[in-house]
């Protein structure tokens, strides 16, 4: 009888392919040896039993994960089950200790995914060899080569661009699977040294949040999961995190047998909405109106939380009407400071300047509504009002019935929710970045998050308004920026007092000099030290890569139903003149080389077929790091084989939500050539060097004047041979030791246990943001240091900022929030398509996976409703072809009573190779710009490390749908 | 009759509808050749066909004693594990390959439907739709149909704890077990010429490690214990508050799964108003669960409110499991505290310090 025929066979299987490029000769070697042994060593069974006995059997247990951007999932510990070389399975740790006796404790943690990884890494998707093509890009024709060949060569072109056309030439297309641990250490050392260009993925992925940074000056905060156990109210607003959170679902169906509440608010009744007390059906992009109207009920019942509003937001503070801007000292007073602003104080009857390094408001007594004449300091006057007095102004349309219309959701239900809002002590809503999606999402963020500001639902136990979650160990900036680590810490102090220390004389928080720090990175002039160059991606997709030529049209604009006041290209013109969003390289400078590292630009960009006719034929070299050949590895000239997680040794971040940073131990060697993203990159470095040596160049200049040393490259980047190529785990290990974010466990405890519970906030651009403590014995509740310890927000006006005074936003009629009806993005066709991340992969890198489609459907599917399906003679499973004036694609119908007629849905991430014919689900989505999300120049409306640059939208796509021929998919 | 029977509780409310169980179980189980298209543990969204596709109507088990005649379900019916054109995809050299599922003709009958078709749709009609998931493993009856239509005699239940194993070793392939199950959870592996199902994870369980779909549930809804314990949370939830309710009891088999059925948001009348009724209509639930389900949906509610206004409530407690080993009574051991179960190796043990294992490649000989 056989045993584990399933892993022979896979061996076996992999032996009869060897020869072609996806399996090297020696799994046929390893097959063999393991036919060999078995043969011989197999003994006779006792019993049947002994078999299941066997498969329950391995060699050794080593502790890993998936670093991959699971992101409100990530991670979790997992131990992963060696046997015979090979991992055969995984099973959770399981082992997170209780937080405290109140809470549920977060165990096992884990998700179908990472169950089966195992079984992914080894599939017929897996490459373990360089390829190069050798058809035209795109054709699907390889032949392997060996590291040297595709070393050599790239590092040839790269000499050649650099020295021939710049530095900046060369672009790191980052993708989401960024870790800023080992791989990013790598990537930012090589940035550093070469002065090459990482764009920043945040806002070209969608996750922008720019409402969220609008209003709070920041994006990343969120509370631990168990939290939410806290929470006597929680709006499932904008996210399904039945689906998408499922490690930590449990604490929000947890939280309803602690006798909270669940509001679901979205079109459909996704896996989410089922669980929740009540759902609240509205029509898709219309989420801001009915915010509107619940905050109209609010202010109109006197349910502001006044103490919290005067204290913690704007509404105080005066706008002068002949300008629409903010009144600052400097208006006033001679030498008075325009960073200083203005409210009125009732206990004076008098202008008074508003508290500045601290929210406490002392002896002041502020009054909400504002109407008054003030003299200027030049003795003219002028009318100001405060934004109270504006916003309610601005609030009087938005009536329930009113916005009943508008949302179809009927007034007695949107004033059922205001009762629930207003009756619940903790409200909390949902790490989300669904809004953003959409082309008025800013607008959409702002006025949900006006409902928890006025109520005083922020930075308390249960209760808040969630950002984008975000949580990394403070040590891989200095790994990336310093020379060598000889006294590392304290030169990074000493370099962290001299950047920091004026700022925070002059006044700045911690929290904001690390914002200027954090902006630094995009800004390759005038730097204070050699640093890693960030740029922002959307506007490089947008302008190198001609996505913005979508849009160009102004006729489009009109029609798309865009309400702009000029054409697009005019607010593009004028963010790039006045560098309000960061371009690198800039106009007229075209990049020649991209290397794609965790990343799939072709699956994801909207509009995705532009980059290859505007940005590919630019690119003398298009580089994909990957263990798969996924869908922008098939129009690459090169895709190097990665080893996937549980052959490398590796942290990465994670996110409050399960405040856990989560390692992985090599289980077994890399699979034939497979090395770590580390690994090619400090091998990169190495031809170039050796070539640049070889063919007599040295030193080059930046276009910033800063000198790139070619010849002494992968020297510099290893620190002296310090970490060399082979060294992924000492990287990981001077990442931790760098950290001041783990304390309590040494690395080899940490790496051992796979787990490390954050001990402090991290000093570090993405993750300061949080602002609170991390207890050990607690949960972990953002914003408290703000709303707690009065620390000033990182805001222009240092409050929780309702109107926004930048010039875009006057012109648009943004400065305060304000409902804009959704465009109508590829033309006017009845259907908005909606999307989500789905629960079968994690962005592409299970979605073409056999097992998970085995278990949901093995075709791209599209959702719609039952109506609109029958009109158009459409049913459950059929092929249809979805189109409008962009684009089409061929896709399979899936018809549901739970989507709301007029919606359809297309989950995220399938590969372009997994629709027939021409198009995928992004060819229909042009994804315009938007003014506001370009402003800059702005004290916290600029670009930031994962905040801050503007957003790519598809949520607003409408489409109609067509039946295809029987028995086609074309 | 067993002397103890071990028993599994699966509290609906918390089922995320993942499958991480179906992937713990697959991972461990199914991967013998001729296993590929069996999922011992399903998860299906209600209503919906399940798996096999109409299992309720396909008969067996009990009626008034009376074994019931069954129908024997096919793989088509079960679902096909699809393999997919990789090959041709990645490197067949052809710019428009796709990649595609060998179900054959699509749109062609019923029968290339997986295992998890109807995911997510469920019934009524918009905005009064509703839908619920569903797991189910075998339900290692107290009376099996399968034991007893078995002419070999390969069935047996164990009489130290109930769980009920199909003999390969006297197995022929009758599949008579397959017509008697009334819930189909039997697979047919063709390869072999053997019936095969969920085993409880008995290897598990002589070792005191809790089933993986359990272990691996990170929804925390299921409970695993022996049933006559009364300390343990199983005795509690379906003996004393009596909110754990088996499926189809009317089968006749005394299943040793329950289910702690799912509470729902109201639906709404015509304007757009939530009623009185709940979304999920009752006589749906009752068709499942029985007539006392009803009962339990009330009492959940009405112990949310208590806890809600600050009172205590046991069965709150229980169901949200604070200390998460709390779910699996005496099966709390942790598999790696297990010295490998094997009874026979395949290859010689490899030593800590030599992960590979198999000599792969040369470190060296990179670049």
């Amino acid at each position: 009888m056989s045993v584990d025929f399933d892993r022979r066979s896979f061996l076996k299987g992999f032996a009869a392919l060897s020869g072609t490029v996806a399996v090297p000769g020696f799994v046929a070697k390893a097959a063999a040896s393991v036919a060999d042994i078995s043969a011989s060593e197999v003994p006779v069974y006792k019993d049947w039993k002994d078999i299941f006995r066997n498969q329950w059997s391995w060699d050794r247990v080593v502790r890993s994960t998936h670093h991959l951007n699971c992101w409100t999932q990530a991670h979790c510990a997992w131990d992963v089950f060696v046997k015979d070389g090979l991992v055969f399975r995984e099973e959770q740790a399981a082992e997170y200790e209780m937080v405290n006796e109140d809470l549920p404790d977060f165990n096992p943690r884990g998700c179908q995914k990472g169950g089966c990884f195992s079984h992914r890494m080894y599939d017929d998707t897996r490459i373990t060899h360089p390829i190069r093509r050798v058809g035209p890009r795109g054709s699907g024709k390889w032949e392997r080569v060996s590291w040297k060949e595709a070393l050599d060569d790239l590092a040839d072109t790269y000499l050649d661009v650099v020295t021939e056309e710049g530095t900046d030439r060369l672009v790191w297309d980052l993708g989401p699977g960024i870790d800023l641990g080992v791989s990013t250490a790598a990537q930012g050392r090589f940035s550093m040294l070469t002065q090459s260009i990482g764009l920043d993925m945040d806002g070209e992925i969608g996750d922008s949040r720019r409402g969220t940074l609008e209003m709070f000056g920041k994006i990343q905060f969120e509370r631990s999961a168990d939290d939410y156990f806290n929470s006597d109210l929680i709006l499932f607003w904008g996210g399904n995190p039945i689906q998408t959170q499922i490690p930590q679902a449990h604490f929000y169906l947890e939280a309803k047998y602690r006798g909270a509440k669940i509001i679901s608010i979205a079109p459909d009744l996704n896996p989410s909405a089922i669980k929740a007390d009540l759902w609240i059906s509205l029509r898709p992009g219309t989420d801001g109106a009915l915010a509107l109207g619940v905050v109209n009920e609010i202010v109109s019942r006197g349910a502001i939380n006044e103490s919290f509003v005067k204290e913690q937001t704007d509404l105080p503070l005066l706008v002068r009407e002949d300008t629409n801007e903010f009144l600052k000292q400097s208006d006033l007073e001679e030498g008075g400071r325009d960073d200083h602003f203005v409210l009125w104080d009732d206990k004076t009857s008098s202008p008074q300047i508003a508290p500045y390094r601290s929210l406490k408001l002392e002896t002041l007594d502020p009054r909400l509504d504002v109407s008054e004449k003030l003299t200027l300091k030049d003795g003219s006057k002028v009318n100001v009002r405060s934004v109270y007095s504006l916003l309610m102004d601005r609030l009087e349309p938005y009536t329930p019935e009113a916005v009943s219309k508008v949302c179809g959701v009927n007034a007695k239900m949107i004033r059922r929710l205001t009762d629930e809002i207003l009756s619940a002590k903790a409200v909390a809503s949902l790490a989300q970045t669904t809004m953003c999606k959409f082309y008025h999402g800013n607008l959409m963020e702002r006025s949900v998050a006006m409902i928890f500001a006025l109520t005083g639902n922020m930075g308390r136990k249960g209760a808040g308004f969630s950002g984008f979650p975000l949580l990394t160990p403070d040590g891989g900036d200095k790994f990336q920026v310093l020379p060598d680590l000889k006294n590392a810490k304290e030169v990074f102090a000493q370099m962290e007092h001299a950047l920091f220390e004026p700022k925070i004389k002059a006044g700045a928080t911690h929290e904001m000099a690390m914002y200027d720090f954090g902006n630094m990175m995009f800004n390759p002039e005038n730097r204070p030290l050699k640093a890693p160059i960030w740029t922002s991606g959307s506007m490089f997709w947008h302008v190198h890569g001609g996505i913005a030529e979508h849009s160009a049209d102004p006729a489009v604009q009109e029609k798309w139903n865009l309400k702009l006041k000029r054409p697009i290209y005019s607010y593009l013109e004028e963010c790039l003149d006045k560098k309000w969003q960061p371009l690198n390289p800039p106009r007229g400078s075209e990049p020649r080389m991209m290397i794609s590292m965790v990343s799939n630009t072709m699956r994801r960009m909207r509009g995705s077929e532009k980059l290859l006719e505007v940005l590919w034929p630019k690119l003398k070299k298009i580089v994909v790091m990957d263990w798969r050949i996924n869908s922008t590895g098939r129009y690459a000239d090169y895709v190097l084989p990665i080893a996937p997680w549980y052959e490398r040794t590796s942290l990465k971040w994670v996110t409050p939500l399960s405040p856990y940073l989560t390692t992985t131990e090599a289980a077994t060697k890399p699979m034939g050539d497979s090395i770590s993203d580390w690994g090619v990159i400090v091998m990169l470095a190495k031809h170039v060097q050796e070539r640049a040596r070889a063919r007599g160049i040295t030193t080059v200049k930046s276009p910033q004047d800063v000198d790139v040393n070619l010849h002494t490259l992968y020297d510099d980047l290893t620190m002296g041979g310090e970490f060399t190529e082979h060294d992924d785990e000492k990287v990981a290990k001077a990442i931790y030791d760098l950290s001041e974010t783990h304390k309590k466990q040494s690395w080899e405890e940490t790496k051992k246990k796979g787990f490390a519970r954050f001990e402090q906030l991290p000093n570090e651009p993405s993750s300061i943001g949080n602002m609170c403590d991390f207890p050990e014995d607690d949960t972990i509740v953002p914003l408290t240091y703000h709303v707690r310890d009065k620390v000033p927000w990182p805001t222009a006006t240092r409050r929780i900022q309702f109107y926004i005074d930048h010039p875009f936003y006057l012109e648009l009629d943004e400065q305060l929030p304000r409902y804009k009806e959704a465009p109508k993005m590829g033309g006017d066709y009845p259907l908005t398509m909606t999307g989500g991340k789905t629960r079968w992969s994690i962005h592409s890198t299970w979605r073409d996976h056999e097992l998970m489609m085995r278990l949901n459907r093995p075709d791209p599917a599209f959702l719609m409703s039952q109506p609109d399906a029958k009109a158009r003679g459409i049913k459950d499973g059929d092929w249809v072809r979805v189109y409008n004036d962009v684009g089409s694609f061929n896709v399979r119908a899936k018809v549901t009573p739970s989507m709301r007629p007029g919606q359809s849905l297309m989950f995220h991430a399938y590969e372009k190779y997994q629709f027939p014919g021409k198009g995928d689900m992004n060819s229909v989505s042009p994804s315009p710009l938007n003014p506001v999300e370009m402003a800059g120049g702005h004290p916290h409306l600029r670009a930031g490390i994962l905040m801050g640059q503007n957003s790519m939208y598809d949520r607003d796509t409408r489409v109609d749908v067509e039946l295809l021929p029987k028995g086609t998919k074309v | 009759m067993s002397k103890r029977q071990i028993a599994m509780v699966m509290d609906l409310n918390k089922c995320l509808g993942c499958h991480t169980c179906s992937i713990a179980c697959k991972t461990l189980w199914t991967r013998r050749e001729g296993m590929q298209h069996m999922w011992w543990n399903t998860v299906n969204t209600q209503p919906g066909s399940g798996t096999p596709h109409g299992y309720e109507d396909m008969g067996g088990g009990f009626r008034e004693g009376e074994a019931q005649k069954g129908y024997r379900p096919s793989e088509d019916d079960f679902g096909k594990a699809w393999d997919f054109n990789y090959d041709e995809v990645f490197h067949g050299g052809k710019e428009d390959a796709f990649l595609q599922a060998n179900y054959g003709e699509w749109n062609n009958g019923e029968n290339w439907k997986g295992p998890n078709w109807d995911e997510d749709i469920g019934g009524g009609e918009y905005p009064n739709s509703y839908y619920f998931y569903l797991p189910r493993i075998c339900n290692h009856c107290t009376h099996p149909a399968c034991l007893e239509a078995c002419p070999r005699k390969a069935i047996e239940k164990r009489e130290e704890d109930g769980i009920v194993l199909i003999n390969e070793e006297r197995c022929s392939g009758y599949r008579f077990c397959q017509e008697a199950c009334p819930y189909k959870k039997i697979y047919f592996n063709e390869t072999l010429g053997k019936s095969q199902k969920c085993i409880f994870c008995f290897p598990r369980i002589d070792e005191g490690v809790t089933t993986a779909c359990s272990r691996q549930c990170p929804g925390r809804l299921r409970f695993v214990g022996y049933l006559d314990d009364p300390d343990g949370p199983i005795y509690k939830l379906v003996h004393e508050h009596k909110v754990a309710l088996p499926l189809h009891s009317e089968y006749g088999t005394q299943p040793n799964v329950y289910y702690v059925p799912p509470i729902s948001s109201p639906k709404f009348d015509e304007d757009g108003n939530p009623t009185d009724e709940s979304r999920i209509p009752l006589d749906y639930l009752e068709y499942l669960f029985g007539p006392t389900v009803k009962d339990v949906l009330d009492k959940i509610e009405s112990e949310r409110v208590k806890v809600r206004n600050g009172g205590e409530s046991e069965l709150m407690d229980l169901l949200i499991a604070r200390k998460w080993l709390d779910l699996f009574g005496p099966f709390t051991k942790h598999p790696r505290d297990v010295v490998t179960a094997s009874p026979v190796r395949m290859v010689g043990h490899v030593e800590d310090n030599n992960p590979a294992g198999v000599q792969m490649w040369d470190a060296g000989a990179q670049s």
